[in-house]
């Protein structure tokens, strides 16, 4: 029986798995969207790699979790280690791209830079007060111009003359978007102004004062959309990566970290099926009033968190 | 006519309880207001540490564009109303020029004593300018006398409260000296005292940091008097004596700590110069820039505290699991 490691990726928009062997070869792999429900999402991402893992030749040893939700997620699973994200991706990227020296990540809520040197993440910014020019803002954009988000790097392809448009904050660009569609801008030109209002609104805040050196790989949701990937490569003057499994790098390295904490634990896809609960509790033992949240599983609590003190450690009391 | 300028003159005598908001300045001065006025014979009232509450009624008091720890202030006033006899609101502006503090700072008592007119609410001040008032210990005495004290009770008083803030220092000087000396991760927290000391506000991020097995420095326990020396040789124009202070600082420990930890209060005029300033020219230790707002949950704190560490950790064992 050989050794399997699984990574799973809980974000606010998707849910990425993998399942590697010892080798770090990919050999499981799934990808849906989170809708809201992280417990509901895993469950089926679970079932969904359980049908293409080949359980007669391997046996999952170890798991990580990654993402927004790699708390909740780790204290269903079991998780051997539970990291964050900026981490997991630098792991997972610098295992496929051993050169990289730049990752641009924009994700549904997130955007984020790692600067890598010799293989190891040295620096990262995140986007910091809002989330213009993240997928969830382009996603409302195309919305609002009645196509699918799928389809803007395809529909900017054929702008000649991309419409400028104010991407510093989501507010003003809907206006400004609003704006420019009135006054008879084509369609074209407006998807294609937006993908470079993404590019650029990331590198004026998010990459500010960040040296972006190549080769430069660009992940995330948004790495899907060519439009953007095209405005990058214009804005830097180089070529920018984007790989088929770039969605994918948070779950690989959460994966990987498992695979490199030496620990094994029991994992099993059954928890799937397995009965997930979680409460939220109002600790009420201070003006604070934290919002506590409580996991169980089959009935019996197994992690809290949220407590901002001891008073409201929910968890170790019950275990007590 | 002359018993009413002696009334005047001791226009705080009838206050038996002072109460004092524990923010801003307070983890400045804290130690010494506490010691004056108990020497002075006047009680004393701090408001609780911030809490949800707190920061509520702040934010409720406060316009939008004011700062977090304005709104944090005005909330530790409005928690003392009712607990007390009056509430001891300084308008301590700074020393000579380019050692000043914020104008939040210089407008305080005035701020407080507009926003607070309806309620009724009687406020103590110690009203002080070193461009134009010469130094802070008249200022204090003044203060001392306005309580019906005499000059020289007033003055015994301030020597003690000089004491007493000196020997905290001492020992937060001692506490940091052991946390220098000790093994592991160790990350400077470049913030103004209110921020780093505030448990509800710092006091989150020191708690991840230690979990993650840091220990935390910080800027007022290091050695200010050097920092601010330090930080006139680096640069000229910097107006701000608390920016000064954290310049110095990171100066002092650039080879003692292994990050920085740069937190401000959204949105903070002096950080938004004094930070960009300490980004472009600090090179050699690795920054993380974080701002704190009106907001409840700390994942976002915790996922960027982490992943710091970890890229502190990793540039250290040259790569990945080389050791956890």
């Amino acid at each position: 029986m050989k050794k399997a490691y699984i990574g799973i990726d809980i974000g606010s928009i998707s849910t990425k798995g993998v399942i590697i062997d010892g080798e770090r070869n990919i050999i499981a792999s799934a990808y849906l969207w989170t809708e809201g429900d992280p417990v509901g999402a895993v469950r089926r991402l679970l079932s969904e790699l359980k049908n293409q893992f080949d359980a007669d030749e391997y046996t999952v040893v170890a798991s990580g979790t990654t993402g927004s939700a790699r708390r909740l997620i780790g204290a269903m699973i079991g998780a051997t280690i539970v990291k964050n994200e900026i981490t997991a991706h630098a792991v997972g990227t610098t295992s496929i791209h051993p050169d990289v020296r730049t990752i641009l990540e924009i994700g549904g809520q997130d955007s984020k830079i790692i600067l890598v040197e010799n293989g190891i993440a040295v620096d990262y910014a995140m986007n910091t007060l809002c989330a213009a020019g993240t997928g969830a803002f382009l996603s409302s954009q195309a919305h609002r111009l009645g196509v699918e988000v799928e389809e803007f790097g395809e529909i900017a392809k054929k702008s000649k003359h991309p419409t400028p448009i104010a991407a510093r904050c989501t507010v003003f660009a809907e206006s400004d978007l609003v704006h420019k569609i009135q006054m008879g801008h084509s369609r074209e030109d407006i998807i294609a102004g937006l993908c470079r209002a993404v590019a650029s609104n990331y590198l004026n805040n998010v990459a500010k004062g960040k040296k972006i050196v190549s080769p430069v790989v660009f992940q995330g949701g948004v790495s899907k959309n060519s439009g953007v990937v095209r405005a990058f490569s214009e804005y830097l003057g180089v070529p920018v990566r984007v790989d088929e499994n770039g969605h994918l790098m948070g779950a690989f390295g959460a994966a990987i970290l498992s695979m490199e904490s030496k620990r094994e634990t029991p994992f099993s896809f059954d928890v799937a099926d397995m009965d997930f609960v979680t409460r939220e509790v109002n600790c009420g033992k201070c003006s604070n009033n934290c919002e506590i949240i409580c996991v169980s599983r089959n009935g019996t609590l197994i992690d809290s968190w949220g407590n901002r003190c001891e008073r409201g450690d929910i968890r170790s009391r019950v275990n007590k | 006519m002359a018993l009413d300028f002696i009334k005047e003159f001791h226009e705080y005598a009838d206050i038996k309880t002072v109460g004092i908001p524990r923010a801003l300045q307070y983890y400045r001065y804290g130690r010494m207001w506490i010691e004056f006025f108990a020497s002075l014979g006047v009680n004393v009232v701090l408001s609780e540490e911030t809490n949800k509450d707190i920061v509520a009624s702040g934010v409720s008091r406060s316009i939008d564009e004011a700062c977090y720890s304005l709104k944090v202030y005005l909330g530790h006033v409005a928690s003392l109303i009712g607990r007390c006899d009056a509430i001891f609101v300084p308008r301590i502006a700074g020393y000579k020029i380019r050692t000043k503090f914020c104008t939040r700072f210089e407008a305080l008592y005035d701020t407080v004593a507009t926003i607070f007119s309806d309620d009724g609410v009687r406020l103590v001040t110690l009203s002080h300018d070193a461009e134009s008032e010469g130094d802070i210990d008249e200022a204090y005495i003044e203060l001392g006398m306005k309580f019906g004290k005499t000059r020289g009770e007033a003055k015994k008083a301030y020597s003690a409260a000089v004491k007493a803030q000196a020997q905290a220092a001492k020992s937060e000087a001692k506490a940091q000296k052991t946390a220098l000396g000790e093994d592991g991760i160790k990350l400077l927290f470049a913030a103004h005292p209110y921020i780093a000391h505030d448990p509800y506000i710092g006091g989150q991020t020191v708690k991840i940091l230690r979990r993650l097995g840091c220990s935390v420095l910080y800027v007022d326990s290091a050695d200010p008097d050097a920092a601010v020396k330090r930080s006139h040789a680096m640069v000229h124009t910097l107006p701000w004596l608390e920016s000064r202070e954290i310049l110095g600082t990171i100066d002092l420990y650039r080879k003692k700590a292994d990050g920085i930890i740069l937190m401000s209060a959204y949105p903070c005029c002096a950080d938004s110069m004094a930070n960009e300033y300490i980004i472009r020219t600090v090179k050699d230790l690795p920054i993380l820039q974080v701002t704190v707002d009106v907001q409840d949950g700390t994942a976002g704190l915790e996922t960027r505290l982490e992943s710091f560490v970890d890229i502190i950790k990793f540039r250290e064992n040259g790569g990945y699991g080389k050791k956890e």
